[in-house]
C-alpha cells in the first residue's frame, strides 16, 4: 500500500512539477517581457516628450536669433548708427524714431520679446523698448531710464564676436538698474554686435526673451497622469524651471535647492552626454543638453524629464495579479484533475495488487 | 468804333513794353565795390585795420552761378557776424536750379547782401554813408568772384572767429540732402554706407574728398549732356584750411544746380544749412565719403 501510495504521490509530484513548472516559466517569461515592454514605452514616452519640448525651446531661442541679426542689419538700425558716427543730430533723431518705432512694432508682435534694446559702443543703452507685462502694453525708455551696461557680460562678449554671431546670456532674472527686478522675471539675453556695412562696430543689440515662451512647452508637458516631472537645469545644476517655482535660480537667490541635492550623483552623469537615459532604483531619467548659443558649446541648459518607476510599471501589476489569480486556478484545476485522474489510474493497480497480495 | 478802341489800347500796350533789364559783370562788381565800403565802415567802427587783408586770387573757370554761390557764402559770413554780436541768425536766400545762371541774378544776391550789412549796421548803430556805386567797365565773373572773396576775408577778420570745419560741415549736409533728393527722384535704393572715421584727417583730406565728390558731380553732368566747369584752382596743395572746404563745397553745391534742373528737379530748393559746434574734419571727411558713395550709385539718369 505504501508504496502504491507513494507511486500515486510520484505520479502527482511529477505531473504537478510539470504543469506547474511549465507555468511558471511561461509566467515569468511574459513578466520579464511585460516589464521590459512597459519600461521601454516609459523610456520612449519620456525621451520623446524631452525631445519634444527640448525642440520647442530650440525653436524660441532660434526664432530670436533671427530677429536679432533681423534687426541688427535692418537698414534704419544701420543708419541710425551710421549718423551718430557721423554726428548729424537731426538724421540721427531722424532715425532714432524710425528704429524705435520699429522696434516697438517688433516687441507688439513677438509675445516673447522683453525688452529690446540698441547699446553704443560705449556700453550705454541708447534705444530701449520694454514690455509692460501687466498692461501687456509697450514702451520706449526716456533718457533718464537708459542705463549704462558696459560692465555686462552680455555687452562685453558680443563686442567681441564678428558679425552676425550670437551671444547668449545665462538664464537669469531680470534686473534694472543694476538689481533684480520683484516679481522675478526669468529672461535670456540674446546679444549680436551692430556692425555696419564698413565693417564699422557701431554697438550691440540685445533682446530680453521671456524664458515664460518656452516654460510654458515645459509647464504644459508637466501637465500629464503620469507623474512625469520635467525640470530645466543649469549645468551648474540650479534648476532654471521647476514645478515649484521657489526652487529654482538658487545660486542667483543665495538658497540651496537644485538638481544635485534633489538627485545626488546624477547630475554628472548626465553632464557626460548630450542626451541620453539613465534608470535609477526609483526613476527613469530622460535629459537632453540645449544650446542656445548656436556656435557655444560650453554654454547649455538640460531638459531632464523624470518617471518614477513605480509609476512605470503600475500596469505590470494587473499582469501581476492576473498570473498569481491564473496560477492558483491552474494549481487547483491541477490538484482535482491529477487526484482524478490518477485515481483512475491507481485504482485497477490497487485492484491487482490487492489479487496478488491474497494469493 | 471797336476796331479803333482795340487799336488805341495795343498801342498802349506796345507803349509800355520796355526792353527786359540786363545786368554785366561790370554792373555786378560796381555793386560789389559798394558791399566793400559799407565793409569798411564796419571795419572802422570796430577798429580794424584799414587795409583790405589779401587774398590770393584764382584763375578758374568762373560762372555766374559760382558767383551766386560766393554771394551765399558771404551771407554766411554775415549770419557769423550776427551770431557773435548776439543777434538772431538768419537763413540766406536760396534759389531754384536753373541750368544756366541768369547775372541778374547775381546782382540780386548783391543787393541782399548790401541790405543785411545796413541792417547790421543799423542794428549795432553803425553809422556812415558808403555812397553810391561807381560805374565800372571790363569786368568778368571772375573779378566779381574774387573781389568777393576778398570781402569775405574781411568779414572772417571781423568775426574773428576761425571759420572752422563746422561751417563745412553745414555745407556737406546740404549737399548730402541735395544727393538725397536726386536719388529718390531717380528712384534709386540708398545703400550707400559711409566710410570709417578717419580721426586723424585733417582739412587737406575734406579737400581730397570734396573733389572726388566734384568728379562724380561732372560725371552726372556728362550723362546729362551738361557743360563742365574748371575748378582744378582750386585745388590747393598747401596751407589748406577748413575755409578752402567749405568753399569748394558750395562750389559744388553750385555745380549740382544744373544737373538737378536737366534731371526735372526744377522746384527743388537746397535746404538752408543748419548750424552745427564742434565738427572735426573727420566728420566733414567722412560726410564727404558717404555723399561720394552715395553718388556712386548714379549710373544712369
Amino acid at each position: 500500500m505504501f508504496k502504491l501510495v507513494r507511486l500515486k504521490a510520484k505520479f502527482a509530484m511529477l505531473f504537478y512539477a510539470v504543469s506547474l513548472g511549465a507555468m511558471l516559466i511561461v509566467g515569468w517569461y511574459g513578466y520579464e517581457n511585460a516589464k521590459n515592454a512597459y519600461m521601454k514605452a516609459a523610456l520612449d514616452l519620456a525621451k520623446g516628450y524631452t525631445s519634444e519640448v527640448s525642440v520647442h525651446i530650440e525653436d524660441v531661442l532660434h526664432l530670436s536669433h533671427s530677429d536679432l541679426n533681423f534687426i541688427a542689419n535692418s537698414y534704419a538700425v544701420q543708419r541710425h548708427a551710421y549718423w551718430i558716427d557721423i554726428g548729424e543730430e537731426d538724421k540721427q533723431r531722424q532715425y532714432h524714431q524710425i528704429v524705435a518705432d520699429t522696434l516697438r512694432g517688433f516687441v507688439v508682435s513677438y509675445a516673447n520679446d522683453f525688452k529690446i534694446r540698441i547699446i553704443d559702443i560705449d556700453g550705454r543703452e541708447h534705444i530701449k523698448i520694454r514690455r509692460n507685462l501687466e498692461t501687456n502694453l509697450t514702451q520706449i525708455s526716456s533718457d533718464n531710464e537708459l542705463e549704462d551696461e558696459s560692465q555686462r557680460d552680455f555687452f562685453s562678449q558680443t563686442m567681441l564676436l564678428p558679425k552676425g554671431q550670437v551671444f547668449v546670456s545665462s538664464l537669469d532674472l531680470n534686473t534694472e538698474k543694476g538689481k533684480i527686478e520683484t516679481p522675478h522675471l526669468p529672461v535670456v539675453r540674446l546679444a549680436t554686435p551692430l556692425i555696419g556695412d564698413n565693417k564699422v562696430r557701431y554697438g550691440v543689440v540685445v533682446i530680453n526673451v521671456l524664458a515664460e515662451s518656452f516654460f510654458k512647452y515645459i509647464r504644459d508637458a508637466n501637465n500629464n497622469q503620469q507623474e512625469r516631472v520635467f525640470y530645466l537645469i543649469a549645468s551648474n545644476g540650479d534648476y532654471l524651471f521647476h514645478p515649484d517655482s521657489e526652487k529654482t535660480f538658487g545660486s542667483l537667490l543665495g538658497h540651496r535647492a537644485n538638481f544635485e541635492q534633489d538627485f545626488p550623483t546624477l547630475l554628472s552623469q548626465i553632464k557626460q552626454n548630450k542626451k541620453g537615459v539613465i534608470t535609477d532604483a526609483n526613476n527613469i531619467i530622460s535629459y537632453q543638453a540645449i544650446y542656445p548659443a548656436l556656435n557655444n558649446d560650453e554654454n547649455y541648459w538640460v531638459l531632464v524629464g523624470v518617471v518614477p518607476i513605480s509609476f512605470a510599471l503600475k500596469d505590470l501589476l494587473s499582469f501581476e495579479y492576473a498570473f498569481v489569480g491564473l496560477f492558483l486556478f491552474v494549481i487547483v484545476l491541477v490538484f482535482f484533475s491529477s487526484h482524478y485522474f490518477l485515481g483512475n489510474l491507481m485504482r485497477p493497480l490497487e485492484f491487482v495488487t490487492r489479487q496478488l497480495q491474497s494469493l | 468804333m471797336p476796331q479803333l478802341l482795340l487799336f488805341a489800347v495795343l498801342c498802349l500796350g506796345f507803349l509800355n513794353v520796355q526792353a527786359e533789364a540786363t545786368i554785366t559783370p561790370s554792373e555786378v562788381y560796381g555793386q560789389v565795390l559798394l558791399i566793400e565800403k559799407e565793409t569798411e565802415l564796419v571795419k572802422h567802427h570796430f577798429n580794424y585795420a584799414k587795409q583790405p587783408i589779401a587774398v590770393a586770387e584764382v584763375n578758374a573757370n568762373i560762372m555766374p552761378r559760382h558767383v551766386w554761390q560766393k554771394c551765399y557764402m558771404l551771407q554766411k559770413k554775415l549770419v557769423a557776424f550776427r551770431r557773435k554780436h548776439q543777434l538772431d541768425a538768419l537763413t540766406p536766400v536760396e534759389i531754384e536750379p536753373v541750368k544756366d545762371m541768369d547775372p541778374r541774378y547775381t546782382w540780386a544776391q548783391t543787393q541782399r547782401i548790401l541790405v543785411e550789412i545796413r541792417i547790421i549796421r543799423m542794428l549795432l548803430g553803425i553809422s556812415g554813408e558808403a555812397g553810391a556805386a561807381l560805374p565800372v567797365e571790363g569786368k568778368v565773373p571772375l573779378d566779381v568772384f574774387n573781389k568777393l572773396s576778398q570781402i569775405e576775408a574781411e568779414w572772417d577778420a571781423l568775426t574773428g572767429a576761425d571759420f572752422d570745419a563746422s561751417y563745412a560741415f553745414g555745407q556737406a549736409m546740404r549737399l548730402n540732402e541735395e544727393v538725397d533728393v536726386i536719388l529718390r527722384h531717380l528712384g534709386l535704393f540708398d545703400d550707400a554706407i559711409p566710410p570709417e572715421k578717419n580721426v586723424t584727417a585733417i582739412p587737406a583730406n575734406s579737400l581730397t574728398q570734396i573733389f572726388l565728390v566734384l568728379e562724380q558731380l561732372q560725371r552726372l553732368k556728362k550723362l546729362a549732356g551738361l557743360d563742365i566747369a574748371d575748378l582744378s584752382a582750386f585745388r590747393k596743395t598747401e596751407q589748406i584750411t577748413a575755409y578752402d572746404v567749405f568753399n569748394m563745397i558750395c562750389l559744388t553745391l553750385a555745380e549740382l544746380q544744373p544737373l538737378k534742373y536737366q534731371i526735372g528737379l526744377r522746384h527743388v530748393v537746397t535746404v538752408p544749412a543748419n548750424h552745427y559746434e564742434n565738427k572735426t574734419p573727420a566728420d566733414v571727411l567722412q560726410l564727404l565719403g558717404y555723399v561720394t558713395n552715395k553718388l556712386v550709385l548714379i549710373q544712369h539718369l
